[in-house]
């Protein structure tokens, strides 16, 4: 789909309605540095990326944009807006509000919204991005270009999956649990096997139970003593129960889980704890949003609505968490000491609590530990779960481990029935525990193999995304390569290719040989020209694979960087490899608009030059003429001289490229001289040769065209007084500098056929001698004079 | 078979052969995802636990690793 017509009105630096005319071909525009060139690569990108403009800072984007979008100077009442036509005469028109908001109508929102931007649109400070973005930033960009879109999806749905298998299993928490489990077992049963363990139940089972009760199944007997336990503890007198929950009380190992928060505390320093903390509650937030978003999709920025990769969200959050994974892994370890002891405190309290060691804790002998009783009344454990510092811990210490120590000691005074009797209800806890042990460590078990099998198919996707993609990327280093040779024939950077570094998904990278030696960068060792010359080449190897597509490409001042060798090739370059697509060039060069003027083939391309920018209630306006002296016009009143010089100028590139064009043969001079000639040097060999040369047709035969050559001569005369004037003695008037302007218009005019309108040059399908316009009207017959 | 099946499919496949220990419930339920809504859009978060919990059902249907005995050693 071409682009025949882009219209602004009082969008960015139009005022009243201005029409980039492309009739659905190609065009190379030139206009001098803010004379609105942009302005018309801003409307498109405006288009199609649904109302952004990317290169307007962040805030004056998205929801902020009416400050940048809009004309400064637009009238009350204007209409503000952007019109699109396409071929086959449809069109979006967007109207946008003072406020910036916008409203698009027309069939082609749509379809236009579809071209990637990355693949239409390229600018000058552009250039290197993709050399200049990380591996993954590459891959995004090449993304859509690998055709793999619902295995990146469906490799990624797999990964969530995966993650919400062990979140629904609670697997870290049930593996905890039979860490618990087994850490109880050895406690209670030392390094006892499963026979000896059944054993000992037995044993307990014939020792509380009734005879009569025949029950073989080891469960069963579990459940039953410890059903005759627990009728044996209700019997129990006052003492007896005092003594079972002192028994509780000793048993606690405060002591050692205080040490272990203690222990895991140093692993972090106290002063930024909070700040880590709070960092990594964010990071934990945003991983959480993170591994919710899609392939592909965008974040809209909350605070302003810019909107930004989803995949540079995601690698930023990855590199955060490896970055601060030790920090991560310190922190969960104190946060289990943490959660232990406020375990043990919580049950502490209980029991202490409970009305049958009342007299106990009254016992006058006791007064002393009073105030750490009162402690634990009004402990408040789970505010120690999340923070808890030394003097905290201190306080643990100074409080309860006196009480423990105190109900140790009574412990050993009670009575030895009772200490059994709490012995033998830990050991059947523990083998119940155990009993469960099999049935969590089974699903844990089957949790586990559900996990690794889906990500091993989505490790098995991802293979085959790998391999689709290096077919692919393949491809395009073929067109790179072949592109780079274009513009860099016989340079020792070679074998530039696109590849995926091994052992990382989502990554793509730039490899090259410099001088024979490989390079996993262009930016180890190429220059700025270099990079951007590459970056050209990948956005055309890019946009090349969308070829079936038949979208325009939109160059804006790209050559800034490029040397004249470099910058010649382009031409080359688009012709071979796009010479079917609408290229749109922006250019501030006037020499390489001179010389696309004469490469370029005129049935397929347009030529338009921009004004210099004068006022924002003026705005942009185009040049009547595809050569313009309207930059030296522009500089008429203000500064006469600059006006002359740039005169002068214009006529250096626009003779030298006639005088190429015509093979016009000036006289050999002095070595590097040769390489400078000025506009004199043209005019004098074009007055010379075309008293003899120049031709136009009357009444069918050739006439000497003597009209021409009184403009060469008029021309030569003011370019060498008062253009040089202009240019060294910096005396010329205005109205000197607009007579030398209107008599290099003048010349350069002659040289074009009023009725082909089409410059004299050599036609190359026609004999290598034969120099004339198009039709024939004017002819250079060098053969002839 | 369409492409984006067979692709699906042949993942699913080489994988089960390496790990025949999963069932054929969990097998075929997700190669019927990964050819449907799998690989067209990004699961919402209620679609992935509902998923993981029916996965995780079918995985205890005619799993291998019941609890047998709780004191086996």
């Amino acid at each position: 789909m071409r682009i025949n017509e882009v219209e602004l009105s009082w969008f960015r630096g139009a005022a009243d309605p201005i029409s980039l005319d492309l009739g659905c071909k190609s065009m190379v525009v030139y206009g001098e540095n803010g004379s609105g060139k942009s302005s018309f690569v801003d409307a498109v990108e405006y288009a199609l990326r649904g109302g952004k403009i990317g290169h307007l800072c962040h805030e004056y984007s998205g929801k902020h944009q009416e400050k940048a979008v809009i004309n400064t100077h637009t009238p009350e009442g204007s209409s503000i807006g952007v019109r699109i036509g396409f071929q086959g005469g449809s069109e979006l028109k967007t109207e946008i509000k003072r406020n910036g908001s916008f409203v698009s109508a027309g069939g082609e929102a749509a379809r236009i919204s579809t071209w990637e931007y990355q693949r239409t649109i390229l600018r000058q400070d552009e250039l290197a991005n993709f050399i200049r973005e990380t591996k993954g930033d590459k891959y995004s960009a090449l993304l859509p270009l690998l055709g793999l879109h619902e295995m990146e999806v469906a490799a990624e749905n797999l990964r969530q999956l995966a993650k919400a298998v062990e979140q629904q299993a609670k697997l870290k928490e049930t593996k905890a649990s039979l860490t618990a489990i087994d850490v109880k077992r050895k406690a209670t049963f030392g390094a006892a096997t499963g026979g000896e363990i059944a054993k000992r139940i037995q044993d307990l089972h014939a020792k509380y139970c009734e005879p009569t009760a025949a029950t073989t199944d080891l469960l069963s007997q579990c459940d039953e003593t410890e059903a005759a336990l627990t009728a044996r503890i209700k019997r129990f007198s006052a003492e007896e129960k005092q003594h079972l929950v002192l028994v509780d009380i000793s048993g606690s190992e405060l002591g050692a889980h205080v040490k272990a928060v203690r222990a895991a505390g140093l692993k972090l320093a106290g002063e930024v704890e909070p700040l880590v903390s709070e960092r990594l509650e964010v990071l934990e937030s945003a991983a959480t949003f993170s591994d919710r978003l899609g392939v592909e999709e965008q974040i809209v920025c909350p605070a302003c609505g810019q909107r930004i990769s989803a995949d540079e969200f995601r690698a930023h959050v990855k590199r955060e968490k490896v970055r601060l994974q030790k920090t991560i892994d310190a922190f969960n370890i104190l946060k289990q000491a943490r959660a232990k002891l406020y375990d043990t405190l919580k049950t502490l309290k209980s029991n202490l609590q409970k009305t049958d060691i009342k007299s106990w804790r009254e016992d006058a002998a006791r007064k002393s530990l009073d105030d750490g009783f009162a402690y634990a009344d009004k402990l408040d454990a789970e505010k120690l779960r999340t923070s808890c510092g030394e003097d905290g811990l201190k306080s643990i210490e100074d409080n309860l481990l006196p009480i423990i120590r105190a109900a140790s000691s009574a412990a050993r005074t009670g009575p030895a029935d009772v200490s059994q009797l709490s012995a033998d209800k830990d050991v059947i806890a523990a083998c119940k525990a155990l009993a469960d042990r099999k049935e969590i460590s089974g699903a844990v078990k089957s949790a586990e193999t559900l996990i690794s099998f889906l990500s091993d198919v989505e490790q098995a996707v991802r293979d085959n995304i790998r391999l689709r993609s290096k077919q692919v990327i393949g491809d395009i280093s073929e067109d790179i390569r072949g592109m780079w040779g274009i513009l860099h024939p016989d340079e020792k950077i070679e074998g530039i290719r696109l590849y995926l570094p091994e052992q990382t998904d989502k990554a793509i990278d730039i490899g090259l040989s410099f001088f024979g030696v490989k390079q996993d960068s262009p930016r180890l060792t190429l220059s700025e020209g270099h990079r951007n010359s590459l970056g050209l080449c990948i956005f055309l190897a890019m946009a090349k694979r969308e070829a079936a597509a038949d979208r325009p490409l939109i160059l804006d001042d790209v050559v800034v960087s490029f040397d004249r060798g470099h910058r010649g090739m382009i031409v080359e370059l688009l012709e071979k490899e796009f010479k079917e697509r609408q290229i749109i060039i922006m250019t501030h060069d006037r020499e390489w608009y001179a010389e696309l003027r004469q490469q370029l083939d005129s049935a397929s391309w347009k030529f338009k030059a921009l004004r210099p920018y004068e006022r924002p209630d003026i705005g942009i306006r185009w040049s009547d003429k595809e050569f313009s002296f309207d930059d030296a016009r522009a500089l008429l009143k203000t500064s006469p001289d600059s006006a002359g010089n740039t005169a002068r100028k214009i006529m250096d590139i626009e003779l030298s490229l006639h005088a190429e064009g015509m093979k016009v043969r000036l006289p050999y001079l002095h070595r590097e001289r040769n390489d400078h000639r000025m506009a004199h040097d043209f005019l004098s060999q074009l007055i010379s040769d075309g008293v003899k040369c120049f031709k136009k047709m009357e009444n069918g035969k050739p006439a000497p065209f003597t009209e021409a050559v009184e403009t060469f001569r008029e021309a030569d005369r003011l370019v060498l007084s008062w253009g040089n004037k202009a240019s060294h003695s910096f005396d010329i008037v205005a109205t000197e500098a607009a007579k030398l302007i209107t008599a290099c218009e003048k010349m350069l005019q002659v040289l074009t056929c009023p009725s082909c309108g089409k410059a004299v040059h050599r036609l190359e399908d026609k004999g290598a001698e034969l120099v004339q316009c198009q039709c024939g009207h004017l002819k250079w017959l060098y053969s002839k004079a | 078979m369409p492409e984006e099946e067979s692709w699906a499919v042949r993942c699913i496949e080489k994988v089960h052969e390496s790990q025949p220990e999963v069932n054929e419930t969990v097998v075929n339920r997700l190669r019927d995802l990964l050819v449907g809504q799998m690989c067209e859009r990004p699961f919402r978060p209620s679609e992935l636990v509902n998923t993981a919990k029916t996965l995780i059902t079918d995985m205890a249907t005619d799993s291998s690793h019941k609890a047998v005995s709780p004191h086996e050693d």
